[in-house]
């Protein structure tokens, strides 16, 4: 099962390797998606309206779907809603910059991830593994046993959910211990559940205070900066708790 | 038909001639788009008038002139009717009045229907109250008909003649009230004489053709009906003498006209002294018909002296409805000030080269005139070369007035009787002391005393009780000094001359002290005037816009006239030519009478509508519409009109409505001018302050135009030439080595990315251009907006000495999340463009009490002295960033991006600034302002985090 994460290095025979979905209206955009995605061992399927994406999507079984949000014959986010009933595959969202009400609401409709055009090939591919490897272990509890480490720039974050203990690993090797308080593990807690994926402060404020909080974006404002105080080197430039500029947080993907 | 073609002829001819216009005559220039006036003058009724008028419209018809009856009166007379056939007629306005319904003329219908020769009866007809355009009399709609280029044929009576009005009532005993101002007449082009012998009046008036009926016989009775034989000559010849003078005028302009002046002397001038006699009106009808004989210009003079600061309202009143008397005859009118009434009269005629003077006769009794001397008999010793006219007043006119004047003065008297017992008392007084303190004194120094008494009261009190002291003092002298004391005879005759002459020195004494006194007062008066349009003029040249102009006048003429003001401007700039509608921009008081809100009538804008259209005065104290609520005057400036003041009187103390006394007018006068010349000038630098605003635009537009498309081609050129060099190496044999490949593909995707940033950056240029910028305001912590600000920065900083140093305990911001953090990715973009790799930046933040403070700082060569203010400036670099760009790769950018942080702080409410930086090196500054309250936070992390908060 653990094939499926598909790292690039070790090439898989071509029918066991995922199918990527391409809905996208530019083709030069198409070309390069293709491009890249063969080239790492990805099979693609296009399309270019959100009619044929829409009706792809549910009769090619793809692994993965890269949607773009400005499709001329209809918005991404009612094909998003479309398959949604028909489907639990991940959807990544692609959108322009300045379109972050779109994005949220395309999360909220049920996409998994999303991309803001332009970006680099290492975000695509790394946006599309954390993606897989989410569907994968939605089948199954491991993702709650195994625990979470990640490292940057000489420092790994672990946290291991079932002892809840968090420890990170500094430049100069030593290890400590950090001391949380309960809500602040309750953050990173379901931070580390999604690791890598980007969460959106609605989604966040529910799971930890409720629903009737989701309005309240400071309580989130305040725990990830008291949060990233204990495990960040330099709070004001985090490199394990992101933030996404007007949609949510994301933790760092682990790396395995 | 021959001679009606002459007519016709002689109609297009004039006509083209006041079309092409170019004389020099005002009157001439007044008629470039006037229509053609002719008026048929008759002696009487029944003359046939009308007959004539229509005659003469069907021979034009039959020319093919399109003729029109606007209104005509046939008195069912048979003949007349036939004359109307085959010409069309407009409908009648109708107007309800009090029940009934009238029928007037329809002044707009006829503007609308635009004939070449309107037919219009009667000009001297008063229209029904509230008729449209607020026109009282009917010569008031031909005027606008012929302002709107109508030629009007009309009819006129003799008796209805303003000037002839008392005259024709004197020789009929009927008075009329229906008057046109002689000015139509006299301007009008063409007078026809409708003449008839008095006999054969009679005879058609016999006959029926004049009156139907009943009114036949009456009108015909011999002996007192107004159609007797002595009337009917004196009327005849009142027309045909009126209908000579025009016809000399006329000649007159003519040889004006064709430059024949030399047969002519310099035009004549003629005085008429006006006061605030009832006879006065005469007075004036008198030398409007002198000044007509000799067709001389009529100045209308009152001479203000001591006096007249102590006129009754009512005389007031009388005063300036003879000076609109006189307006209305055409003379012009003026105010003299001084002490002595003939000198400055006489002073006045000489400036203005004036030959004759007409005054009124004096009803004061010879008593009065040998003691006071008679107004007259000095005009008369000042003259000199001027003749003087003396002119009989009118003693039959009744004195409406006494009673409302008893009225009105009532307070005066019992002010002055008051007076008069402070008099009393101080006689009372120096008597005491003189029989108390100056027992056995000589008489003379006891006299001296009450001289001094005299004096006291004249300075005091005024001239009347000054004259009791004196007459009082003498009693009392007498009485109590003057041997025998205590009996009033006296028993040495040698007192009678100590009696005459204290009784004539304190007389004099008294009246010169008075008289000083009332000097002053009247200059204190006048000082307070002064001083008022003085302040006035002074804050009026502070006055930067339109509005605060508006808003001095309207202060100043409520505070001088103890008025509601408002002061309108066209809503619309460019409204001196066409008709716009007026807004209010200024009141004082209470705008309600205008507005219409409340009991008063919605008509009053439509008066200073009118009198913003026309250019003239209109509502109270003027011709047009004097009933309104207000005074309308509109503002001229010397390029046309800029707006309109208008002025409601507040009921005076007594609950009767006040109007405005000559005094009033004067000083409204130059205020009015004062305003006029204001509003002009800040319209005017109004409309160039608008000119530059709008040519500032443009440029930064241009600019911004041509700096996107240089900005965004330089990194789309270092795009394509890396790309096009990895393409040919691709190609052709490996010509390029790896490490150059890979700073071409470093090249390519570092230059992608600041495309990227350039365009994010156009992005919030035209949301913050677009002057709604709106705010998704969002609780935050400062920290977490630098952590966004620094995102994409990571790389670049990591490479130089980069700290960043955060104050704990921050309160939260409440600030839009998607834009600040551009502040500081431009701040920090700056940093590291303009300054030499490995120069260190910093980044702190703190709080005050009330704002969060946040400074990007960095150690490179700083800015000029004077830059420090231009960096916020649209498109400037510094000149550093100028002179590196070439040297250095690191690109230009778009000198937007301090722009941007500048437009996005000040959205939030906050500052931005820049500070050159010790030792070196540049500070760049924003402060944002903590929002109150902050925000909840959970209860948990505000009890026990606070301290891990202090911690960290």
């Amino acid at each position: 099962m653990s094939d499926a994460r598909a790292t690039p290095i070790s090439p898989l025979p071509a029918t066991h390797s995922p199918l990527v979905l391409v809905i996208e209206d530019e083709e030069p955009i198409r070309k390069f998606l293709r491009a890249t995605l063969e080239s790492n061992h990805y099979r693609v399927k296009e399309a270019d309206t959100a009619l044929e994406g829409t009706l792809q999507a549910v009769t090619t079984y793809p692994d993965i779907i890269l949607l773009d949000l400005g499709l001329p014959d209809g918005d991404g986010l009612q094909v998003t809603r479309s398959i949604r009933t028909e489907s639990r595959v991940p959807i990544v969202v692609l959108s322009a910059r300045g379109q972050e009400s779109d994005k949220v609401a395309a999360l909220d409709a049920g996409a998994d991830d999303y991309l803001t055009k332009p970006f680099g090939v290492g975000e695509l591919l790394a946006r599309i593994r954390v993606a897989l490897r989410h569907s994968a272990q939605r089948t199954d509890s491991e993702r709650d046993s195994k625990p979470y480490e990640a490292s940057i720039d000489g420092r790994t974050l672990h946290v291991d959910l079932v002892a809840r203990v968090v420890h990170v690993i500094g430049a100069d090797g030593r290890k400590n211990e950090i001391r949380l308080t309960p809500m602040e593990f309750k953050l990173l807690a379901f931070l580390v559940k999604h690791a890598g994926k980007v969460l959106t402060h609605q989604m966040i404020l529910k799971e930890i205070w409720g629903p009737q909080h989701i309005h309240d974006v400071q309580y989130l404002r305040v725990y990830a900066g008291e949060l990233r105080k204990k495990i960040e080197a330099d709070p004001a430039q985090p490199c394990f708790v992101l933030t996404e500029p007007g949609v949510g947080y994301r933790l760092l993907a682990s790396t395995d | 038909m021959s001679d009606s073609r002459l007519e016709v002829d002689d109609v297009l001819a004039r006509f083209k001639q006041s079309q092409v216009g170019g004389t020099s005559n005002n009157s001439d220039v007044d008629k470039n788009t006037r229509g053609y006036l002719k008026i048929f003058l008759g002696m009487a009724p029944g003359v046939g008038k009308t007959y004539a008028m229509l005659a003469a419209g069907q021979r034009m018809a039959t020319q093919g002139v399109d003729v029109v009856v606007g209104v005509v009166e046939t008195h069912g007379r048979i003949e007349t009717e036939q004359m109307l056939l085959g010409i069309d007629i407009l409908p009648r306005l109708k107007i309800e009045y009090q029940g009934t319904t009238l029928h007037e003329f329809d002044t707009a219908a006829a503007i609308r229907r635009r004939p070449d020769i309107l037919i219009v009866d009667e000009l001297a007809h008063a229209n029904a109250p509230g008729s449209p355009g607020g026109r009282q009399k009917r010569w008031q709609d031909v005027i606008e008909c012929l302002k709107a280029g109508i030629n009007v044929y009309t009819t006129l009576n003799i008796q209805h003649l303003e000037s002839l009005n008392d005259v024709v009532a004197q020789i009929t005993g009927v008075k009329v009230s229906e008057t046109v101002p002689d000015h139509v007449f006299d301007e009008a082009d063409e007078i026809e004489l409708v003449d008839l012998p008095v006999d054969a009046l009679h005879e058609r008036i016999r006959a029926g053709k004049v009156y139907l009926g009943e009114n036949a016989v009456r009108a015909v009775a011999p002996s007192d009906g107004f159609f007797r034989k002595g009337n009917l000559t004196a009327l005849r010849e009142l027309a045909l003498r009126r209908t000579a003078a025009w016809v000399g005028s006329e000649l007159r302009r003519y040889k004006r006209d064709n430059n024949i002046r030399t047969i002519w002397p310099a035009g004549e001038r003629i005085i008429v002294a006006i006061s605030p006699s009832p006879m006065s009106g005469k007075l004036v009808r008198a030398a409007k018909r002198m000044a007509a004989g000799l067709h001389a210009d009529l100045i209308a003079a009152y001479v203000e002296t001591p006096r007249t600061t102590t006129l009754s309202n009512t005389d007031r009143e009388r005063l300036n409805s003879n000076i609109r008397l006189a307006e209305s005859l055409g003379a012009t009118t003026t105010v003299l000030a001084g002490e002595n009434a003939a000198r400055e009269l006489i002073a006045f005629a000489r400036t203005k080269n004036v030959s004759r003077i007409v005054v009124g006769k004096t009803k004061r009794p010879r008593w009065k005139e040998v003691l006071f001397g008679s107004f007259v008999d000095n005009l008369i010793r000042e003259s000199g070369d001027i003749d003087i006219y003396v002119v009989r007043g009118d003693d039959t006119e009744p004195d409406t007035q006494s009673t409302s004047r008893i009225h009105t003065t009532h307070t005066q008297h019992t002010q002055n009787l008051k007076s008069y017992f402070l008099a009393a008392a101080m006689v009372a007084v120096v008597t005491a002391i003189g029989i108390l303190a100056f027992e056995g004194l000589e008489l003379a120094n006891i006299a001296m005393v009450y001289l001094a008494a005299v004096v006291v009261a004249a300075l005091s009190l005024g001239r009347g009780p000054a004259m009791f002291v004196a007459v009082l003092g003498v009693a009392a002298f007498d009485f109590c000094f003057v041997r025998p004391h205590w009996t009033f005879a006296v028993s040495d005759v040698q007192y009678l001359l100590t009696f005459a002459v204290m009784l004539s020195v304190g007389a004099i004494v008294g009246t010169l002290a008075a008289r000083a006194r009332e000097q002053t007062l009247r200059s204190r008066t006048r000082e307070l005037t002064t001083a008022a349009q003085f302040a006035l003029s002074r804050e009026l040249a502070a006055a930067r816009d339109a509005h605060e102009v508006a808003t001095v006048v309207t202060h100043h003429a409520h505070d001088l006239f103890r008025v509601n003001a408002i002061v309108c401007i066209p809503s619309s700039p460019k409204a001196s030519s066409t008709s716009t509608s007026l807004q209010v921009l200024a009141f004082a008081g209470s705008p309600d009478w205008f507005d219409g809100s409340g009991d008063t009538p919605h008509h009053e804008r439509g008066v200073a509508q009118w009198a913003f259209d026309h250019g003239h005065p209109a509502g109270i104290g003027t011709q047009k519409l004097p009933s309104s609520g207000g005074r309308y005057m509109p503002l001229i400036g010397t390029g046309g009109k800029v707006g309109l003041l208008g002025l409601s009187p507040l009921p005076a103390a007594d609950g009767r409505p006040r109007t405005f006394t000559s005094d009033d007018l004067q000083v409204l006068d130059g205020l009015v001018t004062q305003a006029s010349s204001a509003l002009e000038r800040v319209t005017l630098s109004e409309l160039q302050q608008a000119a530059r605003l709008e040519a500032e635009r443009e440029r930064l537009r241009s600019a911004l135009l041509s700096s996107v498309s240089h900005d965004l081609r330089t990194p789309l050129a270092s795009i394509t030439g890396a790309a096009s060099t990895l393409q040919q190496s691709n190609t052709s044999t490996d010509l390029i080595d790896a490490v150059t490949r890979a700073d071409l593909f470093h090249t390519i995707i570092d230059e992608s990315a600041r495309l990227n940033d350039i365009i994010a950056n156009l992005v919030f240029a035209t949301r913050l251009e677009s002057d709604t910028v709106e705010l998704r305001r969002e609780w935050t912590t400062v920290e977490e907006v630098v952590g966004v600000g620094l995102v994409r920065h990571r790389e670049a900083l990591a490479s130089r000495p980069f700290r960043i140093h955060i104050a704990s305990n921050m309160p939260m911001i409440n600030v839009d999340n998607a834009m600040l953090p551009q502040v500081i990715h431009n701040l920090v973009e700056n940093a590291l463009r303009y300054t030499p790799a490995g120069t260190p930046v910093s980044l702190s933040a703190w709080a005050s009490e009330m704002n969060v403070v946040i400074k990007i700082f960095d150690e490179g060569p700083g800015l000029a002295e004077d830059e420090a203010s231009k960096v916020f400036q649209r498109f400037y670099r510094g000149r550093a960033a100028k002179s590196n760009a070439r040297t250095n790769n690191a690109s230009t950018g778009m000198g937007l991006g301090l722009t941007i942080c500048e437009g996005i702080v000040r959205a939030h409410k906050g500052r931005i600034w820049a500070e050159p930086n010790h030792p070196s090196g540049v500070a760049f500054f924003f402060s944002l302002p903590i929002d109150q309250p902050q925000p909840l936070l959970p209860r948990e992390l505000t009890s026990s985090t606070s301290t891990d908060r202090g911690a960290g």
